[in-house]
């Protein structure tokens, strides 16, 4: 499997200020929308690692690359991570599961958000995007504060998840966890250590070989993470 | 009984919005939901889907959340907390609403102008008045109700659907049109989010994208002297470079951007600097 290093998206233009949070709608220079998230180099290098994982799972994420500003970069967000805009979107509304056309690969987010730790998996991070005949594609984003990342976790690699693992209302869990269980042996987990070289040198001050260490290792044990993340969601 | 205006932002670009429903609410509660009828002249089949999908989730219930957080950037409060005059019907007075864009003012309602009265001063200071207009409104441009987008569908013209307020100042000359909005930075963030909304909007409708009998139409945004400073005059120039692009931004208190506007002005009214001085 070859990990195709990390594009760069050269913004030219803001397009909106955010009036909360801190994510900037910009333009870039192939003239597409794209959501540059404020965030520190720890937190833009997990969203790195999320989003491209759960791409080489064949799950549903939107492009991703590294702004850079050919315009007065005035409020700080060079090597953020961006995110091409997902046309007309809305957030995730409980209740639709029958009309989203790839509700199974919903069960990559979840593999990745346990790989990771991500415990703010929420109704504002799961896009839904309408097709044209009355149904819905969703696309998952938002990685950036994986707890996986901190210091202090990364030396234990086999976190129990939390009671609640994913806490999202709405989603058929029995569907979700069969289809989490088959992705244990997914080729994609043995490149892991790839994707975070890939991307991790734009971000100094991060710990890249823990961090690919620990990542690695619980690739490695990812079956025992989905029995465990199964018998707290059950 | 209060009421709450909700708009869909079918391009996030441009922010021109369009009020797809008026929240009814009492004591924090939504009791009622307005929606506005659109057609597929209106919207495409797929976004239409979208809004009446996402109208169902706030429908009926407690709000304890954002529009915007619930549903996404697409979704956003309009004007909120209007007071529904307790002796009509509320439903009849949303559908009103809706289709008016507005609730009538009653007589004697006071206006204050104090941004467009502070913007004119500007431009007579820089001597430029006489090539100004006030209060540039939809009909100056279109009387279609209808336009075609760059998507090949019928859009309802956004001005008929949100009664998009008028342009403060207006230059025309020469086969070209320059809108201008005097901007006076305030703590009030929700006033400088409107200017951006409503330049935004302006920018859509004057879009010339299959539309080549549109003037062509540039925009610019004055910052007043006399505004709040620090972080918030700040946001009111991120705002507005957000809207109009930073080349069309100018900063009454430098003395190159008064230059600028005031170039700008004898530009798009047809005479040239030198005849201008003149």
């Amino acid at each position: 499997m070859f990990v195709r290093a990390q594009p760069m998206l050269n913004v030219v233009r803001l397009v909106t200020v955010p009036s909360a949070g801190e994510v900037f709608l910009c333009e870039g220079g192939d003239d597409a929308l794209w959501f540059v998230k404020k965030t520190p180099n720890s937190g833009a290098l997990a969203d790195w690692i999320g989003l491209s994982l759960v791409r080489a799972l064949g799950g549903p994420v939107p492009d991703v690359a590294v702004a850079r500003f050919a315009a007065p970069d005035r409020c700080g967000l060079d090597g953020r991570i961006a995110t091409r805009e997902v046309a007309d979107y809305t957030h995730w509304m409980p209740g639709r599961w029958d009309s989203i056309e790839n509700a199974q690969e919903l069960a990559v987010v979840a593999l990745v958000d346990a790989l990771l730790d991500v415990d703010d998996r929420h109704s504002r991070n799961l896009l839904l995007q309408p097709l044209a005949a009355h149904s819905f594609r969703v696309l998952a984003i938002d990685f950036d504060n994986a707890a996986l990342m901190s210091p202090d976790r990364l030396t234990d690699t086999f976190r129990a998840p939390a009671e609640n693992p994913w806490p999202i209302d709405g989603v058929r869990k029995d569907t979700l966890l069969t289809a989490m269980a088959s992705l244990v042996e997914h080729p994609g987990l043995e490149h892991v250590r790839d994707i975070v070289t890939a991307g991790g040198h734009h971000w100094p001050h991060v710990q890249l070989e823990e961090i690919a260490d620990a990542l690695e290792e619980r690739c490695e044990r990812a079956a025992d993470l989905v029995a465990a993340f199964i018998d707290r969601w059950n | 009984m209060l009421a709450d205006e909700i708009l869909y932002l079918p391009s996030l670009r441009t922010s021109a919005a369009i009020p797809v429903a008026v929240a009814l609410s009492r004591g924090g509660v939504i009791e009622q939901l307005v929606r506005a009828e659109l057609s597929s002249d209106c919207l495409p089949t797929h976004r239409r889907f979208l809004v009446e999908t996402a109208l169902n989730e706030i429908n009926p219930g407690p709000l304890s959340e954002r529009v915007e957080m619930l549903l996404g950037m697409h979704f956003v409060y309009g004007r909120r907390n209007i007071r529904v005059p307790p002796s009509v019907d509320p439903m009849r007075w949303g559908r009103n609403f809706l289709a008016l864009g507005r609730q009538p003012l009653a007589a004697g309602t006071p206006t204050t102008r104090t941004r467009a009265t502070l913007g004119w001063g500007t431009l007579e200071g820089l001597g430029v008045v006489e090539h100004v207009r006030k209060r540039f409104h939809a009909h100056h441009i279109e009387e279609e109700p209808f336009f075609r987008g760059t998507d090949g569908q019928l859009w309802l013209q956004p001005t008929l659907l949100t009664g998009l307020t008028p342009v403060t100042h207006w230059v025309v000359g020469r086969g070209a049109l320059l809108l201008m909005e005097p901007v006076l930075p305030t703590p009030d963030k929700q006033r400088i989010k409107a200017l951006r909304e409503k330049i935004g909007a302006w920018r859509e409708v004057t879009r010339r994208e299959g539309h080549e009998d549109v003037l062509a139409t540039s925009f610019a945004a004055y910052i007043l002297e006399g505004g709040a400073g620090g972080t918030d005059h700040k946001y009111a120039v991120d705002a507005m470079t957000a809207a109009v692009g930073e080349e069309n931004v100018m900063d009454m208190a430098d003395k190159t951007d008064r230059l600028d506007l005031r170039a700008r002005v004898v530009r798009y009214s047809g005479q040239d600097e030198l005849t201008a001085q003149a």
